[in-house]
């Protein structure tokens, strides 16, 4: 058994407690103990800015820290970012009733966990037990700390023969590298040995993940639900069923799943993460919305802050932007646009977000009746995916749309026909037909009416040259009417009447008049094609000849 | 939210809240104990057998609550001697003239809820304390497949044939005379190869012997 004093003396302790007197009390039960260098932290903020700040040997956490983080992210964080070492220790301080919670975490699992109320003297009994058996380990911890897995494999398995006192903490730590490092059946060995002896849930969740990795999926799915069934609290069982649900083409029972761990659970940004796609995918923006506007909050200070959080969280709140006077839509409006400057403002110089939070924010701007500020972003978009070196195909199709939304089909079917020539998964070209299908037919008729104006207007000035640009703008596109081709072909054969025939411009009138077809003789415009297609014969035999 | 998960959560806070108020009136009393001179330290008794008792209650309700609704407790590795180190802390505050004599191995090792264990340790003591014992020997026999008994033995009058017997459940006047079956309740809510953990009673020469044994 270790000297606590001893043990004590010379380490950095972090205390993390939101409650004052908790807080100080613990600061001088640790002070009579031995500890010397102490700092405290009021909640889970604090505690990573502290920790990404200074090197801690030590941090008694409350599980409990208020509204933000709780005691188990804190330690996922830290141990995620790498600065809490595996050689230092993480303990828990908590009320009995979470501590299925505290101990269920598999991957990032605490050292040890002190149950409130405790006194000093159990205080000290628990941190000997704890350091003890840090201490036997700390040669694996070290080989984690290195990253040499395999060794610490080894030294585990070492620790594992010398004491078998040290089977629940060795075998956890043992089982963890061995998922890690998939070897699934050595690991589902270990977590079935232990299972023979002890009921213990952490070796349940562990064999189920063990037993769905090595692909029965079904066997596994069964243990965590009997896991649940003794372990209510369990919330990482929910996780997995989840996932593994997901598996099995089930996603609305996958959202359920995720829904029980976070009513047990709300605080983990991950599983919000998980539970707002998860429902943005069933089409549950009731549910998507909240969980994403969560995982915004709760990963605004963590190492889970991300793009996609602020984007899905603002995409979401799109479904309840239904009527942009109701104060209740424009205070969701509000918080979709306040959650999108945050985006643009920290992460800068990242063009693939800020693209993106433009695309939404013009989404955003449209469905609250702005049109103009829709375009404006529109525009926005615009440049920043000019500016970017391999704009994703994604981005483009998201460009094509916002263009249509914006009412500039000009640029949107541009964009169609750029991404027509490019290669596009199935799933993409389902989109862009559907882009292209919607895109309003009636606006490009009338752009295509306004370039034929343009070009009638040349003709009559006798600018042929100029007439036939303007003609060929507006014959690009579908929506071009008869007439309009018609005027093309003319403007081409008067050029070509004026200087010599041109086989390629012969070319093109053979594909105006393709495109014409046949025109019925009752038609007014019969006479006008029939004289056309005759002085177009005469000028292909001239420039045979 | 469902009205039972409402009452539930309400009762979970108002647990949660009272163990913190707990924890900082057990903490700032360590504290001053620690930083107060021994002479003035009795003058703190009652307050602490109060708070002490307050404690006990606290706990005992919340494990019998969750006992009855058969909740799920966390085991883990614990050690028996802590475990009845921290149960002879709290009853010599309640019973100053009782003798403890700790018998149990520093490396004796058990899997169980520590909380719930102790509670029983607690409860167990405290009737030979009311029972007349001057004296409690704790011991602890390890055995087979890490089966685990504490034993809890008084030089008390011992327990009554009623008693042994299971005709009774008490026979003192203080109390509620339903110790023994709370610590039941604890011993079945640990299981181990299928077999749940049970509560032996019986007579020495001198006193009484309760054998909690965990499987």
């Amino acid at each position: 058994m270790i000297n606590l004093e001893k043990a004590l003396a010379g380490r950095r302790i972090l205390i993390v407690d939101d409650l004052v007197e908790a807080r100080s009390s613990l600061k001088k039960m640790a002070s009579i103990l031995g500890g010397g260098d102490i700092d405290i932290a009021t909640d889970g903020i604090e505690a990573m800015n502290l920790i990404h700040k200074n090197k801690y040997d030590i941090v008694l956490s409350d599980y409990n820290l208020g509204r933000t983080k709780d005691g188990q992210q804190v330690l996922e964080e830290a141990r995620f970012t790498d600065r809490l070492r595996a050689t230092s220790l993480f303990i828990v301080v908590t009320g009995e009733n979470a501590i299925d919670m505290v101990m269920g975490a598999l991957e990032y699992d605490p050292d040890g966990y002190i149950t409130k109320p405790y006194t000093l003297n159990m205080l000290k009994e628990r941190l000997i037990r704890i350091i003890t058996i840090k201490e036997e380990l700390r040669l694996a911890n070290e080989a984690i700390d290195l990253k040499k897995y395999d060794l610490a494999i080894e030294r585990c398995l070492a620790v594992l023969e010398k004491s078998p006192r040290l089977r629940l903490p060795a075998s956890r730590m043992l089982g963890q590298l061995l998922v890690g490092q998939k070897k699934y059946e050595q690991a589902l060995d270990v977590y079935s040995q232990l299972l023979n002896e002890r009921s213990v849930s952490w070796a349940k969740l562990g064999q189920a993940i063990c037993i769905y990795e090595l692909g029965d999926s079904d066997s596994s799915l069964a243990l965590l639900h009997k896991t649940l069934d003794e372990h209510p609290l369990y919330v990482q069982c929910y996780d997995w069923i989840a996932k593994i649900l997901l598996t099995h083409d089930k996603p609305l029972e996958a959202q359920e799943a995720l829904e029980k761990a976070i009513a047990i659970s709300p605080k983990a940004v991950l599983r919000q993460m998980e539970l707002g796609r998860v429902a943005f995918e069933n089409g549950d923006m009731a549910t998507a919305e909240p969980a994403f506007k969560y995982s915004v909050r709760l990963g605004r200070y963590s190492c889970h802050k991300s793009v996609k959080n602020y984007l899905q969280f603002a995409r979401s709140a799109q479904a309840f932007l239904n009527n942009p006077k109701d104060r209740q839509t424009q205070n969701k409006a509000n918080e979709a646009f306040r959650a999108l400057d945050e985006l643009k403002q920290d992460y800068a110089d990242d063009g693939d977000a800020l693209f993106e939070a433009s695309i939404v924010e013009s989404k955003t701007h449209l469905n609250m009746a702005s049109k103009d500020d829709a375009k404006r972003c529109a525009n926005e978009a615009e440049e920043i995916l000019a500016k970017l070196e391999c704009p994703k195909m994604d981005f483009k199709l998201q460009m094509t749309e916002t263009f249509i939304d914006t009412d500039q089909s000009v640029k949107a079917q541009m964009m169609i026909d750029e991404l027509k020539e490019l290669k596009l998964s199935d799933k993409q070209k389902i989109m862009l037909n559907r882009l292209d299908h919607d895109l309003n037919g009636e606006a490009l008729k009338r752009h295509t009416t306004s370039l034929n104006d343009d070009g009638v207007g040349h003709y009559e000035r006798g600018e042929l040259e100029e007439a036939i640009i303007a003609f060929d703008q507006a014959t690009r596109y579908e929506q071009a009417g008869i007439s309009v081709l018609l005027n093309s072909i003319q403007a081409k054969i008067s050029i070509m009447e004026r200087d010599s025939p041109d086989k390629k411009i012969l070319k093109d009138c053979r594909s105006l008049l393709i495109r014409i077809g046949t025109i019925a003789k009752d038609d007014d415009r019969f006479a006008r094609y029939a004289r056309l297609r005759k002085t177009y014969d005469r000028l292909c035999r001239a420039a045979a000849a | 939210m469902k009205k039972e998960s409402k009452f539930e959560f309400l009762v979970a806070a108002f647990i949660h809240d009272l163990k913190n108020q707990l924890q900082s009136l057990s903490g700032q009393q360590d504290i001053l104990l620690n930083e107060l001179p021994a002479e003035y330290q009795h003058k703190l008794a009652p307050m602490l057998r109060q708070t002490n008792q307050i404690k006990e209650d606290t706990l005992r309700l919340v494990s019998v609550f969750r006992l009855e609704h058969k909740d799920s407790f966390a085991m883990d590795d614990a050690w028996p001697r802590d475990t009845a180190n921290d149960a002879i802390e709290s009853c010599q505050i309640q019973f100053p003239d009782l003798v403890f004599n700790n018998r149990i191995n520093l490396d004796a090792q058990g899997f169980y809820n520590e909380q719930l264990i102790q509670l029983a340790l607690v409860t167990l003591i405290t009737n030979s304390a009311q029972a007349g014992a001057k004296q409690v020997e704790l011991l602890c026999e390890e055995g087979d497949n890490q089966s685990l008994s504490i034993i809890i033995h008084d030089d008390g009058p011992g327990f009554s044939q009623d008693i042994l017997e299971g005709l009774a459940d008490t026979t003192k006047a203080e109390g509620t005379g339903l110790g023994l079956s709370f610590v039941e309740m604890i011993c079945h809510a640990h299981k181990g190869a299928g077999q749940p953990g049970k509560l032996t009673i019986s007579n020495s020469k001198v006193g009484a012997i309760a054998t909690i044994s965990l499987p």
